[in-house]
C-alpha cells in the first residue's frame, strides 16, 4: 500500500507542483500570510502619525489583489484550455514596425532533470552545512569535485585536482589579499 | 562648472588604483557577458562584499561601471558566434548576427558590434553628462510626494513593461515586502523578523540578487545540463576588418540605434533588452530589402549592439541624478551606494560630486578599454566558454556562496541565499519577471520613507499624496501604465470581433 501510494504521488506530484498550481495556490498564500503578519506587527504604546504595520499593511494589501488577479487570470486560462483544446504554438513573433514585443522563452526555464536540480541544491546546501566544520577549502572541493563528477564521470582525477586548486585560489585571494577571512576547518594554517 | 567637474573626475581616475580597477572591471564584465550563469547583477553583487571591505565608494562605483559596460560586449561576442546570447539584451543580435558568422563573417559582425557599442557608449556618457547637472536641478525642487509619486511610476514602469504585468507587479510588490523586514526605522521595532537577530537589520540586497540572479540560474542550468547538446565549438572568425560598404551600411545604423538606446534606458523599465528589439524593427522597416533580414544583413546588428549599450548609459541617468535605478544591475549600483552611507537622490550630484564625476570620466576610459581590449581578446572569450559546464555551474555556486557569507561571516545568509534561489526558480518558472523584485527590495525603504514623510507633514492627511500637479500626474501616468495592457487587450479582442471591411484587390 505504501509503494502504491508513492506512486501515486510520483504521478501526481508534477501536476499538483505545476506553474499553475503554484500561481493559483502559492501567491495568494503567501499574500495572505504577509498581511496577516503585517496586521499583527506590533507597536510601541506611543502616538505616531504612521504606525510600523501602516506601510505593510498596505503592501499586503496590495499583494492580495495582485494574487487574486493571478489566480483568476490562470483558473480563466485553465477553463479555456480545458473547453477548447490548446492551439499550436505560435511562429517566433518577428519584430515589426507596429508591435513589438519580448517574448518570455519559457522554455528556456525548462527543467529536463529534477533528480539533477534536487541534487545541485542539495549540494549548496550541504556546502553551508559543512563549511564551518570542515574549512572552505574542503568544502568548497567537496562540492565543485563532487558536482563534476555526478553531471560527467568523465576526467574524474583532473576534475578534483581542478576544484582543489580552484578553493585553494579563492581561499587565497580573498582570505590573504581581501583580507575576509574564511574557515579554516581542520586545515593547518 | 560641469567642465571643471569632469576633468576633476578624470584627474582622479587617472590614478593607478582606479584605472587598474577601470580594466578590472571592463573584463570581468566582459567574462560575465561571455558566459551564461552569471550576469553583470551576479557579479556586481559577489564582488560587493569584497569592494565594501576596502570601503571605497568611488572604486566601487568605476568597478560595477566597467562590469556593466563590458557584460553588454560580451554578450553579443557569444551571441554572434554561437548563437548563444550571454545576455538577454543581445538576444536581438542573433537573428542577423549568427547568419554573418554562418557565412564567414563573423569578424565583420564582431566589428561592427565592438564599434557600435564603442559609439553608443560614447554618446550615451556625453548624454549622461549633459543631462545629469539640469535634472539633478528640477529634482532638488521635488517633495516627498512628488519623489513618492516618481518611484511608484519607475516600479510600474518596470513590472508592466518588463513582462507579464499582473505577475510582475506581484513580484514587485513582492520584493517591497521583502524591504520591510527588520527594524523599522520609525518606531525602532522589529517586524517580520520571527525574532530571528540576523534578521534586525533586515534582507541585504546582495542577499536577494545573488539568490534570485545566479544561484536560481545555475539550479535551472544544472536541470538542463543533460537535456543540452551545447555547442562549444568556436566558428571560424574570420577577418576583423569591414569593408568600406559594411562601414558605410553601418554608420547610421549606429546613430539610429544609439538616439533610441539612451532614451529607452533613461526611462525606468524600457532597458537594454527592448531598446535592441526596437532598434532592430527600425532597421528592417527603413531597410530597401527587408526580406533580407535574419541572413545576414550587418545593419541588423549594428543596430541593436549600439541601442543595448546606449540604454546601458541612459540608465545611469534616473540613478545619478534621482536615486531611481531604471534596471536590476542599476538597483545593484543603487544598493552599494546605499551601503557605503552615500544619500542617494537628486541631492547626491551636489553632495558628493567626486563619486558622480569621477564615475562619468571612467565610463569614458573604460569605453575605449573596451575597444582596444576586447577585440584583440576574442579568441580568449571563445575559449573561455570551452569550460566544461559541469565544473562552471559548481564554481558559480561557489563563489556566490562565498559572496554571501563574506557579507556578514553568517552562514544564515547562505541559507537565506538558497531561499532565494528557490523563489528565484519559482518565479522564472511562471513567467514572473525578477527585475521588478529586485527594484521592489531596493526602492522600497525608499518607498515608505517617504510615504511617512507626507503623512507626518500634513499629520496624516492622505490627499496630500496628490497635493500637487506633479505629483497627480505621475500617479496618473503611473495608472495608466498599469493598465495599458488591459486596454490593449480589449482593443486587440474588437478589432479581432470585428476585423472591418475586407480589402480591395
Amino acid at each position: 500500500m505504501t509503494k502504491r501510494f508513492v506512486k501515486e504521488l510520483r504521478e501526481r506530484a508534477p501536476a499538483f507542483f505545476s506553474r499553475r498550481s503554484f500561481l493559483i495556490v502559492a501567491l495568494p498564500a503567501f499574500a495572505i500570510f504577509y498581511f496577516v503578519s503585517a496586521v499583527r506587527i506590533q507597536s510601541p504604546p506611543v502616538h505616531l502619525q504612521v504606525s510600523a504595520r501602516a506601510f505593510p499593511m498596505i503592501v499586503g494589501g496590495a499583494l492580495l489583489i495582485a494574487a487574486a488577479v493571478v489566480a483568476w487570470q490562470e483558473l480563466r486560462q485553465r477553463k479555456s484550455d480545458v473547453q477548447e483544446p490548446e492551439a499550436p504554438l505560435p511562429q517566433p513573433l518577428e519584430p515589426d514596425a507596429a508591435s513589438v514585443e519580448i517574448r518570455e522563452a519559457e522554455s528556456d526555464e525548462e527543467i529536463t532533470s529534477w533528480r539533477d536540480f534536487w541534487v545541485a541544491l542539495g549540494a549548496i546546501v550541504a556546502m553551508a552545512v559543512l563549511m564551518d566544520d570542515i574549512g572552505f577549502i574542503l568544502a568548497a572541493t567537496a562540492l565543485v569535485a563532487g558536482l563534476s563528477i555526478y553531471f560527467e564521470r568523465r576526467h574524474i582525477v583532473r576534475n578534483i585536482a581542478l576544484a582543489l586548486a580552484y578553493a585553494a585560489v579563492l581561499y587565497y585571494l580573498f582570505d590573504s589579499v581581501f583580507e575576509i577571512f574564511l574557515p579554516n576547518g581542520p586545515l593547518p594554517w | 562648472m560641469q567642465i571643471d567637474d569632469l576633468l576633476s573626475g578624470f584627474e582622479t581616475v587617472a590614478e593607478p588604483k582606479y584605472l587598474l580597477l577601470t580594466l578590472a572591471g571592463v573584463l570581468i564584465g566582459t567574462f560575465v557577458g561571455v558566459l551564461p550563469g552569471l550576469g553583470p547583477t551576479g557579479a556586481m553583487s559577489i564582488l560587493f562584499s569584497v569592494m565594501f571591505a576596502t570601503g571605497d565608494p568611488i572604486g566601487t562605483m568605476i568597478l560595477f561601471a566597467g562590469i556593466f559596460y563590458g557584460a553588454m560586449y560580451g554578450g553579443s561576442t557569444t551571441t554572434i558566434l554561437l548563437n548563444a546570447p550571454g545576455e538577454t539584451a543581445s538576444a536581438v543580435t542573433a537573428l542577423d548576427g549568427y547568419a554573418m558568422a554562418k557565412r564567414g563573417r563573423a569578424g565583420a559582425a564582431l566589428a561592427t558590434a565592438a564599434v557600435g557599442s564603442f559609439v553608443a557608449c560614447l554618446c550615451g556618457t556625453i548624454g549622461l553628462m549633459l543631462a545629469a547637472e539640469p535634472l539633478a536641478r528640477i529634482a532638488i525642487r521635488f517633495g516627498p510626494s512628488e519623489y513618492f509619486a516618481l518611484m511608484v511610476m519607475s516600479l510600474m514602469f518596470v513590472s508592466v513593461l518588463g513582462g507579464k504585468p499582473s505577475r510582475s507587479v506581484f513580484g514587485c510588490l513582492f520584493g517591497i515586502a521583502v524591504g520591510t523586514v527588520g527594524i523599522d526605522s520609525g518606531t525602532g521595532h522589529p517586524r517580520l523578523t520571527g525574532g530571528r537577530v540576523e534578521l534586525f537589520d533586515g534582507i541585504d540586497l546582495v542577499i536577494v540578487a545573488i539568490g534570485l540572479f545566479a544561484v536560481s540560474e545555475v539550479l535551472i542550468q544544472a536541470g538542463r545540463i543533460r537535456g543540452e547538446v551545447w555547442d562549444r565549438g568556436a566558428a571560424i572568425i574570420g577577418s576583423l576588418y569591414m569593408t568600406k560598404e559594411e562601414w558605410r551600411r553601418s554608420a547610421p545604423a549606429w546613430l539610429r540605434g544609439t538616439g533610441l538606446g539612451f532614451v529607452f534606458g533613461v526611462l525606468p523599465g524600457l532597458g537594454a533588452a527592448m531598446s535592441a528589439f526596437v532598434a532592430y524593427a527600425i532597421e528592417r522597416a527603413r531597410s530597401r530589402t527587408p526580406e533580407r533580414f535574419g541572413k545576414g544583413m550587418i545593419e541588423g546588428v549594428a543596430g541593436p549592439e549600439a541601442a543595448n549599450n546606449a540604454a546601458a548609459s541612459g540608465e545611469l541617468v534616473p540613478l545619478l541624478t534621482l536615486g531611481i535605478p531604471g534596471g536590476a544591475a542599476a538597483a545593484v549600483m543603487l544598493g552599494a551606494l546605499q551601503g557605503f552611507g552615500v544619500r542617494t537622490g537628486p541631492l547626491m550630484i551636489r553632495e558628493t560630486p567626486e563619486i558622480i564625476w569621477t564615475l562619468i570620466a571612467s565610463l569614458f576610459i573604460a569605453n575605449v578599454l573596451l575597444l582596444i581590449v576586447n577585440l584583440p581578446l576574442i579568441g580568449i572569450w571563445v575559449k573561455v566558454l570551452q569550460i566544461p559546464r559541469a565544473l562552471l555551474f559548481p564554481g558559480i555556486l561557489v563563489i556566490t556562496t562565498l559572496g554571501v557569507y563574506a557579507l556578514s561571516f553568517s552562514m544564515f545568509d547562505v541559507y537565506l541565499m538558497v531561499v532565494f534561489g528557490l523563489v528565484g526558480v519559482a518565479f522564472r518558472r511562471c513567467g514572473i519577471a525578477l527585475a521588478p523584485v529586485l527594484l521592489g527590495v531596493v526602492l522600497g525603504p525608499l518607498l515608505e520613507l517617504n510615504f511617512r514623510r507626507v503623512l507626518t507633514n500634513s499629520s496624516g492627511d492622505y490627499t496630500a499624496f496628490v497635493d500637487s500637479p506633479l505629483a497627480v500626474a505621475t500617479l496618473a501616468l503611473a495608472a495608466f501604465v498599469l493598465a495599458f495592457p488591459i486596454l490593449r487587450g480589449r482593443i486587440r479582442r474588437g478589432s479581432a470581433d470585428h476585423p472591418g471591411p475586407p480589402a480591395r484587390t
